[in-house]
């Protein structure tokens, strides 16, 4: 299994835990976690993960806007974002994936099959 | 004989029976002449043998006897034809013109003015000569003949009939078989003796039907005080001042209807007229060219024009003539068009009006045609503010929206928390520990799908969301939808079976998915331990039918059609158990009604059958799944 190393980025320290304690115990994963768009920005930049969970609302810079300033960056523009949003409103969805989200999955997740989904939407062989 | 011919004896048989009498006298002193005359000659008259007599008067003298008698009629006949059709003619003076004359028709009709009618008519009618005349009535309302006007007695004006009138049976007779009756003498009058009519010192009668076309609503009666047969002459101008009296009262009683109904048609007007000042919705009258004819003060004030100022303009250009960004709207496009041109009732709460400032209103208006002669003359268009529904929708739009983040959050901390430790993560619970935690963890992703289906719902419902349609097998979705469904029928001990024929429609599989989804796992549900789901199609000229066949305990019929409600689920099933969200059928029908089709249930006694029927298009593929 492959150690991989991801960011999650969402305000709510709750759903933080739950999804390291999914991918870090199920997938075997290193997590690093972010509470605002701003911090995931300067994580990802600093610790280049393989990919990065993000939350779709957020206070202040929401995930749309943290996915464009990760585009922006040229240190940050090559990783994988993925999102896991509340919002399934197929609108909101659209928007996500033309700003160039590579999947999005709903909440809640289930914390036992997190790592295989995330795996298999990025084309990860696990 | 009728009781007509026997009250009227006729005149000729009087003038024959006179002639004859005449004619036989005249005969017997010929006779007594000839025989004389024979018996001065020396021969023996016949006198003594009366059968050598009779043979003699029966071949010789009778021929000769009755063409004299048949001359004297001719000539008694003639004398009679003349005397009625020149002296008759002659004695209808210038006062029975003159009677007729007044029953004429008076310009103001009221009630009095048709008593005025009514005792111009008595009156004329004694200008037969008749010693006085009245006229009977049949008042609806009583039930009764009624003594409606008379020159005899002013008091029983309007009393029961019976009171002058010479008798019950003879107006009834008229009215009846609408026919006149005359009674020269009411002592061998056929309707028996009539003490009313003696006792006013009346002798003879003569009554003529009032006729309203074919119904005799009455008599005219006129009425001698010596015994009279009112002559063919007298009946007729009789009739006349009859049929005056009819058309004058029908006149009457038409202005008196027409007068009724306009004012009517006044009250209703005042009452609509108030109805239009008075209600907040925007009412206009437009002419066939689509021009204000009428503004109600509510569409004045919401378009912040005066009524002068829309009147004679054109509706479409003055308040309709840009589309919400503000981009011209041609009048072509507008859709009361279609009121105009077809009839058909318009309603949109789509659009916008165009307030005097400048400023859009949100409006929901309509438009409905206005007919003459089968073609359309013009519309009412009527609308009103809709800007506060609109803000509301907004409102719960925006709700929705925040409930199903706020919702999902702490609900994907719970489940995420649950499904953690009941995976195991942390080692191994005890046994009952393990199975509180698979309970939350259960109703936990039970809550997660009812959030998730009421906003499917509502989404759907506010058509919010659009059908991803592309063309795919409808039995391909079947096959899926079965093999989703397998570890759950599985674990039932329930068999699933396929029975499709390929048919490629334009359908959101995902959606169609879902469906099928839903009806195979209610199936699971209610079937029996052993059972077998059939999922079988079945394809018509117009529709593709998709029916879940199960061998459950079936539906009460009662239920049938309530099972698509929302948070409908038949009774006695154990919903936490099935977890259910009820409102699976719901989102179902909604699916299947946004594709355009439709979706039932059926069950008899024991099973349940629920069908999908799409439509679809003529020309598609068929085949063997």
């Amino acid at each position: 299994m492959n150690r991989h190393r991801v960011l999650i980025v969402d305000d709510e320290s709750d759903i933080r835990s739950i999804a390291r304690l999914a991918l870090e115990r199920v997938g075997g994963w290193q997590v690093f976690t972010a509470a605002s768009g701003l911090e995931g920005v300067e994580i990802a930049v600093r610790e280049q993960p393989e990919a990065i969970l993000l939350d779709g609302a957020m206070p202040g810079m929401d995930g749309l806007a943290t996915l464009r300033e990760l585009r922006e960056r040229e240190e940050t523009r090559h990783i994988p974002v993925v999102f896991i949003t509340a919002s399934v409103q197929a609108a909101q969805q659209r928007v996500f994936r033309s700003a160039g989200a590579r999947a999005i999955l709903a909440k809640p997740f289930d914390p036992m099959t997190l790592a295989a989904e995330v795996a298999a939407a990025l084309g990860w062989k696990e | 004989m009728s009781r007509r011919q026997a009250s009227r004896p006729p005149p000729l048989r009087q003038y024959l029976l006179a002639n004859a009498i005449l004619g036989v006298i005249a005969y017997v002193a010929i006779r007594a002449i000839y025989d004389a005359e024979l018996e001065r000659a020396g021969r023996i008259p016949l006198r003594d043998d009366p059968l050598e007599w009779l043979m003699e008067t029966v071949t010789i003298h009778l021929p000769g006897l009755l063409v004299w008698l048949a001359a004297l009629g001719t000539a008694a006949w003639s004398l009679h034809r003349i005397q009625n059709n020149v002296a008759g003619r002659l004695a209808l003076d210038a006062g029975r013109q003159a009677a007729l004359a007044r029953v004429a028709l008076t310009a103001d009709l009221t009630d009095d003015a048709q008593r005025d009618i009514l005792d111009r008519s008595v009156e004329a009618a004694t200008g037969l000569p008749a010693d006085g005349a009245s006229i009977v009535l049949w008042d609806a309302r009583r039930g009764e003949f009624l003594l409606s006007a008379s020159t005899v007695t002013a008091q029983a004006r309007g009393g029961p009939a019976h009171r002058a009138r010479p008798d019950d049976g003879a107006t009834r007779w008229i009215v009846d078989h609408r026919e006149p009756i005359v009674v020269a003498d009411v002592a061998r009058d056929p309707f028996g003796p009539n003490a009313m009519l003696t006792d006013d010192g009346f002798r003879a009668y003569a009554g003529v039907p009032v006729l309203f076309g074919d119904e005799a609503i009455g008599v005219l009666y006129a009425l001698h005080r010596r015994p009279t047969a009112i002559d063919e002459q007298g009946l007729a101008f009789l009739r006349e001042i009859a049929r005056r009296t009819a058309v004058a009262i029908s006149r009457d009683r038409l202005l008196a209807d027409l007068r009724a109904a306009n004012r009517q048609l006044e009250e209703l007007g005042g009452r609509l007229g108030s109805i239009l000042r008075s209600t907040s919705e925007g009412v206009c009258g437009l002419d066939h060219a689509g021009r204000f004819t009428f503004v109600n003060p509510a569409a004045a004030r919401l378009l912040g024009f005066s009524e002068q100022e829309l009147i004679g303009r054109h509706a479409h250009s003055t308040v309709h003539g840009r589309r919400r960004d503000g981009s011209p709207y041609p009048a072509a496009d507008c859709p009361m068009r279609t009121t105009f041109e077809t009839g058909e009732h318009v309603v949109r709460d789509d659009e916008v009006l165009w307030h005097k400032d400048g400023r859009p209103i949100e409006v929901e208006w309509s438009a409905t045609a206005i007919f003459d002669a089968g073609a359309v003359a013009g519309a009412v268009l009527s609308f009103r503010d809709i800007a506060e529904r609109k803000a509301v929708e907004r409102m719960k739009d925006e709700f929705v929206s925040v409930a199903s983040h706020e919702l999902r959050t702490p609900l994907t901390s719970i489940r995420g928390a649950l499904g953690l430790i009941a995976g195991g993560v942390f080692g191994t619970l005890p046994a009952e520990a393990d199975e509180l935690v698979r309970t939350a963890l259960r109703n936990a992703e039970r809550l997660g799908r009812l959030v998730n289906d009421l906003l499917d719902l509502d989404r759907m419902r506010s058509g919010a969301t659009e059908l991803q349609r592309q063309e795919v097998d409808i039995a391909g979705i079947a096959r899926q939808a079965v093999e989703v469904m397998r570890p759950m029928a599985d674990a039932a001990g329930v068999g699933l079976e396929l029975e499709m024929t390929s048919c490629v429609l334009p359908l959101d599989a995902d959606r169609m998915l879902q469906t099928l989804t839903n009806l195979v796992s209610n199936a699971i549900k209610f079937s029996p331990a052993g059972g077998t789901i059939t999922i079988r199609s079945e394809r018509s000229e117009s529709e593709v039918r998709v029916s879940v066949i199960d061998q459950g305990r079936g539906i009460p019929a009662e239920q049938l059609g309530l099972i698509f409600e929302r948070f409908h689920q038949v009774r006695a099933a154990d919903s936490s158990r099935s977890g259910g969200t009820g409102l699976g059928l719901a989102i179902s029908r909604e699916i299947v009604a946004q594709h355009g089709g439709r979706i039932w249930a059926e069950s008899e006694g024991r099973g349940s059958t629920f069908t999908i029927a799409l439509p679809c298009p003529a020309a598609t593929n068929g085949g063997a799944a």
